[in-house]
């Protein structure tokens, strides 16, 4: 970094941090930012500092948001015996473009990852459980990711929760749509004909 | 530099930027290889299936000069029972990161392919994870090229020797007892269990019902000599001790 200005250094430095950002990347961002219109950069910084400053957990769902409850806790028309538990808040965001589910939300901001040293501790599954405490939730959809962590995380919770006499589903696994039947793996084809459907 | 093919195991995976991911295989002819499979995080991918955890498949790989690439992929048994019960996956995690963590890429370990994908077979079929666990460790220390002397005391050579010396790789008796002060009383019967593991095929795992004492004795020393001979400590294993912990009470 010896043939940079202090400032422009120090810019690269804090940009390479950021997730997917090469010291390549973080070089040309940090010239765009400084060469380009003050008002952009100052924007930019502003932003960050609202949304880092301005943005807490849900004390209920967990999810990151500035009011607290957060908006979709809030809401009294949604389905409050219906409960989807998801890996991170942005999987709220996809599941809501469907339209189709009108229930809460428990944002677990993670998976279980034996070799990544994440265990349940890790993971907000106290919280999940206080919430489950009153008895309003009647079933519980596990809406964690199709891979390894995500079916470690479902089935660890299902253990957890079928005890408690809770109605717990799981997100089903099929072919994608608009895919290619040779190219779908042993694994996904076997779970599609057992979840398969009569016309 | 070139196009090259591999039969392997998926030990671990990373994510890589958008969609990629980064895979580290075991292979038969290469040992560790890691390699980028470009897109297979994605829906749709053809990667997708191939180079999920603990896959054995065919590759074609592309030789790069950090890392390689991931061009093709074929399942040849996808043990999918490890991915749909805990306790197995946890297991699995254990022994795909043992293989990980103790070996380096380019390190051909040409008996440790075949013995890796038995074991995944076993823990995806039997109900006996911890004795397959444990006869993966003694075999593993083997095939690493630190195989405990079994015959008998390594000091004086006495046939009947039911200590562990987890530092001095072996057995001992009473008598050289002082050799090393933490060596851990095992018993007669794991040794004699030890004794089969060393030559046993993995097939033939089901024939030997170690006592509950054995096995909990084979717990305190076999996953300890592996973990002081990767030097570090396995999350993986720390994970399975949590999860048993957490079933108990």
């Amino acid at each position: 970094m010896l043939h940079y200005s202090r400032p422009i250094a120090r810019l690269i430095e804090e940009l390479n941090k950021l997730p997917g950002i090469g010291p390549k990347t973080a070089q040309r961002l940090a010239y765009h930012l400084v060469t380009g219109p003050k008002e952009d950069a100052q924007s930019l910084a502003d932003a960050i500092i609202e949304a880092r400053e301005r943005t807490i957990y849900c004390s209920v769902c967990c999810t990151i948001t500035d009011v607290d409850p957060c908006s979709l806790c809030r809401d009294e028309t949604r389905d409050r015996t219906l409960l989807c538990v998801v890996e991170e808040p942005k999987d709220i965001i996809v599941l809501e473009r469907t339209r189709e589910y009108k229930g809460l939300y428990h944002v677990l901001h993670g998976a279980i990852s034996p070799m990544e040293g994440v265990g349940p501790q890790d993971l907000k599954i106290k919280e999940l459980l206080a919430r489950l405490g009153d008895g309003r939730v009647q079933e519980v959809i596990l809406a964690t990711d199709p891979n390894i962590e995500g079916e470690a995380t479902a089935m660890y919770l299902a253990r957890l929760l079928k005890p408690l006499g809770m109605k717990v589903t799981r997100m089903a696994h099929g072919m994608p749509v608009g895919g290619d039947l040779e190219y779908v793996d042993e694994v996904t084809l076997t779970k599609a004909l057992e979840g398969r459907r009569e016309l | 530099m070139g196009l090259y093919k591999a039969e392997g195991v998926v030990l671990r995976t990373r994510s890589l930027g958008e969609a990629d991911k980064i895979v580290t295989f075991f292979t038969h002819t290469r040992g560790k290889v890691e390699a980028v499979a470009r897109g297979a995080r994605r829906p749709r991918s053809r990667l997708l299936g191939p180079t999920q955890l603990f896959t054995y498949g065919r590759y074609l790989l592309f030789e790069g000069k950090n890392l390689d690439t991931v061009s093709q992929g074929e399942i040849v048994q996808s043990f999918r029972p490890l991915r749909e019960d805990l306790d197995r996956m946890a297991y699995a995690s254990y022994a795909a990161e043992l293989v990980d963590r103790s070996t380096e890429p380019g390190d051909r370990h040409e008996g440790l392919f075949p013995l890796l994908v038995a074991v995944l077979e076993l823990l995806a079929a039997s109900d006996e994870l911890p004795l397959v666990m444990r006869y993966f460790e003694l075999r593993l220390l083997g095939e690493l090229g630190y195989r405990p002397n079994l015959s008998g005391c390594i000091r004086c050579g006495a046939s009947r020797a039911p200590y562990f010396s987890i530092e001095l790789g072996g057995l001992l008796c009473e008598r050289c007892l002082q050799a090393d002060a933490a060596a851990v009383h095992i018993g007669d019967e794991a040794v004699h269990v030890l004794r089969y593991f060393e030559r046993a095929d993995p097939g033939r795992l089901q024939v030997v019902r170690p006592s509950r004492e054995a096995l909990a004795a084979l717990e305190t020393v076999l996953p300890r000599s592996c973990a002081v001979r990767i030097g570090q400590p396995l999350a993986a294993l720390e994970f399975l001790l949590a999860l048993r912990a957490a079933e108990r009470g």
